[in-house]
């Protein structure tokens, strides 16, 4: 019943031929090994906002022939020292506007428009974040930036049901197909201004300002699953001939028609996502007439009971069914879910469509304490967990029986190292999580779990279904994108060490006496990269990735996205665990490919690579060589 | 986020259902085949039948792919009004994939045949309602002779084959148009509401209905209007708000902690910290638009002067007193409507709001234009909106030259307590569930409310003094007179007692729940006229409600000072106003008895509560009830079903009064009278 192979492949297709691979031959600067003085102060320094002289102006123009000015749109900055209250304004006539009394720093700009893709200045991809940072020294004034938006595009079309009838209220939406670790996914596309719609009265709908790209258009219905009537049916009701009330139902009477509901359909007319049309939409381009019908599928009733071993009748049990099916990450209506456990075991999910699906129930073994007056009552632990996987084909299924087994726990404390920042007395602040090793190639099976730790750093988590997990523990507290806060250390027990690889739960097998260290000694990296002219060059990203192969997946604290330097070529990669790192420039990469090893392999050999000490603020400049 | 809110709110129905000690139930299910019964909690069945039609009420055409629903009780009383809207909260349980709550109907549902046929078989007798909708057209159900008209429950005897059930359903009416700016070009993502305009008693009651954005091309359009009179508007807010509270919310954010700031900006409706528009001084100026997008008023000219756009009324109002009410009938489409924006010359508004303990902080202040009379819920027509600083100061930036009033209103909200967060992943969507047992605890805080006239020129207004001061409230006690058991305390405690503003906006504040010896406070409302809502309790309804000397039962409140002894009595004695009606033509009656207070000018002048204007549908044999009736004089009617009743317009009231029949019920009477049909003149 347990998902065995929850770990999925690794991509091995390789990556595109758009990528480009600068090699990037470093010739270290300056290294300053020891860690640079802090600042001091507590992590929760609630100060105004600084200020200064600076100016970032520039225009705004459209992508169109003639690049004509695109007035009334919202310039915004930010930069990691302050957010971006205040930090924005709006272009004129002529496309032209000015942020002033900027302090000294790192700013990154977006630029906003109904209509519009939302841009991210010097970004490679102009609605996909990151963009190139601006680098602003005190007083200075830049004053020519040139913004190009990207005039949005359209798809419109219209609805209709099983009939040719204009389908009223549906949703639809767009989404983007994206391959993560070799498995694709849907998920809701980006940057458009009108993403999701519903269709009015004439079954109309029409999605704007989208970027260019490929999209899967899909449409749900709200709706309760209701049964066809058959012609035959209604002949054999009204006595054959027709005639209102005449006897017949001496014939046998028809079977019934089947309880049938509007499945999400995917252009052009199909219930099957990998079987949807891709579509491609350029810039600015409206694609119209995109019309496709809502269909019919049969539902079933799934039901059955949950037990205990032990025969206690299940009380609270809260029960669960997910489609394992490919992943498609938009909100539609849907006829499954949730259900309750009555009383006496049974359950019902009264109408699930065709699939393959995921039952899952978690339920407490004792109930709650009763609360001391004056506090609030304590939720149930939820201990006790059954699963199994069903097939529905739209059929019913009415004997599905789950024995409840009880989860383990997971306990220890939480220990801060405070250097730096102070240690808050009350650790109920530290928040733990036990998630699937890999989030993004998220299975439909997950569930993620968090808790906060206890005021003295004690903390249980209980329930854990037998699988593979990576524990977490996370501390609000500095500013992480200025290279101060709380960070996971180590994950000790029993002689064995973990940092975020997986922990392997067994049946039946605890894990006590855990001890969680968060550390405020975080290492970094900076430096500027150059060009073999010692010039700045931001136009690359700067890429450091961890040498251990085992921190080659999404989701490792080690592994992070490629940075863009700021326009004097300034990079930062902060908040990291010590440890052997490859460095590395690239010209460009595809969203999926920092984190895919084949890429990581390649980009390996043309790397430098460097050793990080606890807390230790490197500072590493990179030139590429010609 | 919405998914995950409502899983929340699925996590209290199961508590709730747990605690009630809920009996197994399996309630909605379509109709099982054969082989699928003999399951626990299957539904009965028999060898009842019913075939109908459903048909388009103006052309007769039949309508394809409808869905009829159709929930059958045993025996007893029917609420047919009040079962409808219990299916549509089934439905909307069972479209997230919930069970029905214990005892409810058992539900069938059919898609209508290309020629409209559907039918139900296998049926229990009982008392039936059917309801259906379909694409296009507006909710209808059985019995039902015009849009708004009363539903009819269908009886079925044991084996009974009914074939001919006709249901009509009427089309939904429809607006549609353009926004454009100044230069006439379209105006994209810019909000446009439909309003919906009836008259209650002498004035109009402008309700806010569906809100839409212009597209790319300026156009919108509003398909599922219930027929009526409609107003169109596409209404603009200039929403400052203080650098300094948008750094304050990330701060807050950085660390993890928001939670308690935003229930403090919800509670007074702040505007949100957004991070972008146009920045003046120490604030950010944005106009209100499509979510997914800033908009900003244009960047100031030499002179410094913001220009921002006003609310537009269609066809060129800034107010509602000036707007034209569209009247639309079922089926018809308006086109071609243009809402014209004009970019306006603003002053600015500051001010300070001051509390019992000074100025106060974070707290959302909104201006709204004089001239919105009738408007019921007048969120998302401010002319600005901001929040106060550190220092209690604040500033309304884009302010045209006219009339308004500047408005605080305070209503704490419960915090909902969350012991552990389960998010799981489903189907791609990340949902959050509270795993807290514990119901939300209810706000202790009084509600703070302020207003004050602001005349607004061609200069900027400074120093405008919002006083908080602490709603006024209602308290008081239960009193039960009549020979059954009082209720435990535990029903007692489950009642809830409201008030309802008989004009202006309503207030969302928490009802007041009693204590078990059945004392009551509400919570604080701002002078007024209110209705005293509180439910009833199993056989117990009340019968008065002692408040500021009066008998406000069925008359408004007025609320001018805290008043601490009302005394609201229930009464178990039943009374009722029963009867037959009469018709000259032959076979089953369809009809709705309408009764109304013998002294009907003093009832509109009281703000005609519907608690004294009782109707109930006729059946078939043209037997009729009106149930749960207060005890006094009033003027009785009957009238076809498809008249067009309504009884909070003063018109038909007079022309009602004209053709009725004055009939004293005294309390704990059932009393029974004869009627014939009325026609109206």
């Amino acid at each position: 019943m347990i998902p065995e192979n929850r770990r999925r492949a690794r991509a091995t297709a390789p990556f595109g031929v758009a990528l480009l691979l600068a090699l990037a031959a470093a010739s270290v600067l300056s290294t300053t090994p020891a860690a640079r003085q802090r600042p001091t102060g507590t992590a929760r320094d609630v100060s105004a906002p600084p200020t200064g002289t600076g100016t970032i102006g520039g225009r705004v123009v459209s992508d169109e022939p003639g690049h004509p000015p695109v007035r009334r749109a919202v310039v915004q900055l930010s930069s990691s020292a302050a957010p971006a209250a205040g930090r924005t304004t709006v272009t004129d006539d002529d496309g032209r506007f000015a942020v002033t009394g900027l302090p000294a720093g790192r700013f990154t700009m977006l630029v906003v428009k109904p209509g519009w893709p939302t841009t991210y200045y010097g970004a490679t991809t102009p609605w996909r974040a990151p963009g190139a940072p601006i680098a602003l020294d005190e007083g200075q004034q830049v004053t020519d930036l040139a913004v190009t938006l990207t005039r949005g595009g359209v798809i419109a079309g219209r609805l209709t049901d099983a009939d040719g009838q204009p389908v009223t209220g549906a949703r639809v939406t767009a989404l983007t197909p994206r391959t993560v670790n070799g498995q694709v996914i849907y998920s809701q596309a980006i940057g458009a201004t009108m993403l999701l719609q519903q269709t009015d009265d004439e079954g109309a709908y029409r999605l704007y300002g989208l970027p260019p790209g490929e999209y899967i258009l899909q449409a749900s219905v709200p709706q309760t699953p209701a049964r066809r009537i058959s012609p035959d049916e209604v002949a054999w009701a009204l006595g054959r001939g027709g005639a209102p009330g005449a006897t017949s139902q001496a014939a046998p009477p028809p079977p019934p028609g089947p309880t049938v509901v509007y499945a999400p359909a995917y252009y052009p007319g199909t219930t099957t996502v990998a079987a949807a049309a891709r579509l491609r939409l350029d810039a600015g381009q409206a694609l119209q007439g995109i019309d496709f019908a809502l269909q019919f599928v049969p539902t079933s009733r799934v039901s059955g009971t949950v037990t205990r071993s032990d025969g206690v009748p299940v009380r609270g049990a809260q029960i669960t069914l997910t489609e394992d099916g490919p992943q498609v990450g938009a909100l539609v209506f849907s006829t499954t879910g949730r259900s309750v456990v009555q009383p006496d075991g049974s359950f019902q999910f009264p109408s699930v469509l065709p699939g393959r699906y995921i039952v899952n129930v978690r339920a407490a073994s004792q109930a709650p304490a009763p609360p001391a007056r004056g506090t609030r009552p304590q939720a149930p632990t939820l201990d006790l967990w059954a699963s199994a996987d069903v097939s529905v084909n739209g059929a019913d299924i009415t004997d599905l029986t789950l024995t409840l087994q009880p989860g383990m726990t997971i306990s220890g404390r939480v220990v801060l190292e405070a250097t730096t920042l102070e240690a808050p007395a009350d650790l109920s602040r530290v928040r733990l999580q036990l998630r699937p090793p890999d989030m993004m190639a998220i299975t439909n099976r997950i569930s993620l779990q968090t808790a906060p730790a206890n005021a003295d750093g004690t903390f249980t988590l209980s329930g854990v279904v037998p699988d593979q997990y990576v524990l977490f523990a996370s501390l609000p507290g500095g500013n992480p994108s200025e290279g101060t806060g709380w960070m996971l250390k180590s994950i000790r027990q029993g002689g064995r060490t973990w940092m975020d690889e997986p922990i392997e739960m067994r049946g039946g097998q605890d894990l006590t006496g855990v001890e969680i260290t968060l550390t405020d000694r975080a290492a970094q990296i900076s430096g500027r990269l150059l060009d073999a002219a010692d010039r700045p060059a931001p136009e690359f990203f700067v890429f450091a990735f961890p040498v251990d192969r085992s921190a080659w997946r999404l989701g490792s604290m080690r592994l992070r996205q490629p940075v863009r330097p700021d326009t004097n070529g300034g990079f930062r990669v902060s908040m990291l665990p010590p440890g052997e790192y490859y460095v590395a420039a690239l010209a460009s990469f595809e969203e999926t490919d920092w984190f895919d090893p084949t890429f990581l392999e390649q980009v390996a050999a043309a790397s430098i690579r460097l050793t990080l000490a606890e807390g230790e603020q490197k500072v590493q400049d990179i030139r590429i060589a010609r | 986020m919405r998914r995950g809110s409502f899983v929340v709110l699925a996590t209290w129905l199961v508590v709730l259902t747990g605690a009630a000690g809920a009996a197994p139930q399996v309630t909605p299910r379509p109709p099982a085949p054969a082989g699928a019964r003999g399951t626990p909690g299957a539904a009965e069945t028999g060898t009842g039948l019913i075939v109908g039609t459903v048909v388009d009420a103006s052309s007769g055409a039949p309508i394809s792919g409808a869905v009829v629903t159709a929930s059958v009780r045993a025996a007893g009383p029917v609420d047919a009004p009040g079962e409808l809207a219990a299916l549509e909260r089934l439905a909307a349980l069972q479209a997230a994939g919930l069970q029905a709550p214990a005892g409810g109907p058992t539900i069938l549902r059919a898609f209508t045949t290309s020629d409209g046929r559907f039918l139900f078989r296998d049926l229990p007798p009982g008392t039936y309602n059917i309801s259906t909708s379909a694409n296009g057209y507006l909710t209808s159900a059985f019995g039902r002779q015009r849009p708004d008209g009363p539903p009819r429950p269908l009886t079925l005897g044991d084996g009974e084959r009914r074939t001919t059930v006709s249901i009509r359903m009427w089309k939904y009416a429809s607006i549609s148009g353009v926004v454009v700016d100044e230069t006439g070009a379209p105006a994209v993502g810019i909000p446009v509401r439909a309003l919906r305009v009836t008259v209650v008693g002498e004035a109009r009651r402008v309700s806010p209905g569906p809100t839409t954005y212009s597209d790319d091309r300026g156009y919108f359009r509003f398909g599922g209007l219930t027929p009526g009179g409609y107003l169109i508007a596409a209404p603009m807010t200039s929403i400052a708000v203080p650098v300094s509270a948008i750094d304050e919310y990330y701060t807050a954010m950085r660390s993890g902690d928001t939670g308690e700031l935003m229930r403090e900006r919800l509670a007074s409706g702040a505007p949100m910290p957004t991070t972008g528009g146009l920045r003046v001084g120490d604030q950010q100026l944005q106009l209100s638009g499509i979510p997914t997008r800033t908009l900003a008023p244009p960047a100031p000219g030499p002179d410094g002067r913001i220009l921002a756009y006003r609310t537009v009324f269609a066809p060129a109002a800034s107010t509602i007193a000036d707007a034209e009410v569209l009247p639309l009938a079922s089926g018809e489409t308006r086109a071609n409507l243009t809402l014209q924006l004009q970019l306006s010359p603003t002053a600015s508004v500051t001010g300070q709001v001051i509390g019992p303990d000074g100025p106060v902080s974070g707290i959302g202040v909104r201006l709204l234009p004089d001239g919105n009379t009738g408007l019921v819920i007048d969120n998302g027509f401010e002319t600005a909106t901001t929040v106060t600083n550190a220092a209690g100061r604040f500033v309304f930036l884009g302010v045209p030259a006219g009339s308004y009033t500047a408005k605080v209103q305070r209503v704490p909200r419960p915090t909902v307590p969350v012991d552990v967060t389960r998010l799981s992943v489903v189907g791609g969507v990340v949902m959050t569930t509270s795993g807290s047992s514990a119901p939300p605890a209810p706000p202790t805080e009084p509600v703070l409310w302020a207003s004050a006239p602001v005349g607004v020129g061609a200069t900027d207004v400074a120093d405008v003094v919002l006083t908080l001061r602490e709603g006024l409230r209602l308290s008081g006690r239960l009193v039960f007179d009549g020979a059954s058991p009082q209720p435990p305390a535990d029903r007692l405690q489950a009642l809830t007692i409201r008030l309802a503003a008989v004009e202006g906006p309503t207030i969302q504040a928490q009802p007041a729940r009693p204590d078990a010896d059945g004392r009551f406070e509400t919570a604080g409302y701002p002078p007024g006229r209110y209705f005293v809502t509180p439910g009833s309790i199993g056989a117990w309804s009340v019968r008065s409600i002692l408040a500021g000397g009066r008998d406000v039962v069925a008359d408004a409140l007025d609320l001018d000072r805290d008043i601490d002894d009302a005394v609201i009595t229930f009464t178990d004695r039943r009374t009722s106003l029963g009867g037959t009606v009469t018709t000259t033509t032959p076979g089953e009656v369809d009809a709705v008895v309408v009764a109304i207070p013998a002294d009907y000018q003093g009832w509109i002048a009281h703000g005609m509560s519907i608690r004294r204007a009782p109707q109930a549908t006729v059946a078939p044999d043209g037997r009729f009830s009106l149930g749960g009736l207060m005890p006094g004089d009033y003027l009785v009617a009957a009238f076809d079903a498809d008249a067009p009743v309504n009884t909070q317009d003063p018109e038909f009231v007079a022309a009602m009064a004209r053709v009725a029949t004055p009939v004293r019920v005294a309390e704990g009477e059932q009393r029974q009278v004869s009627l014939a049909v009325a026609r109206l003149r």
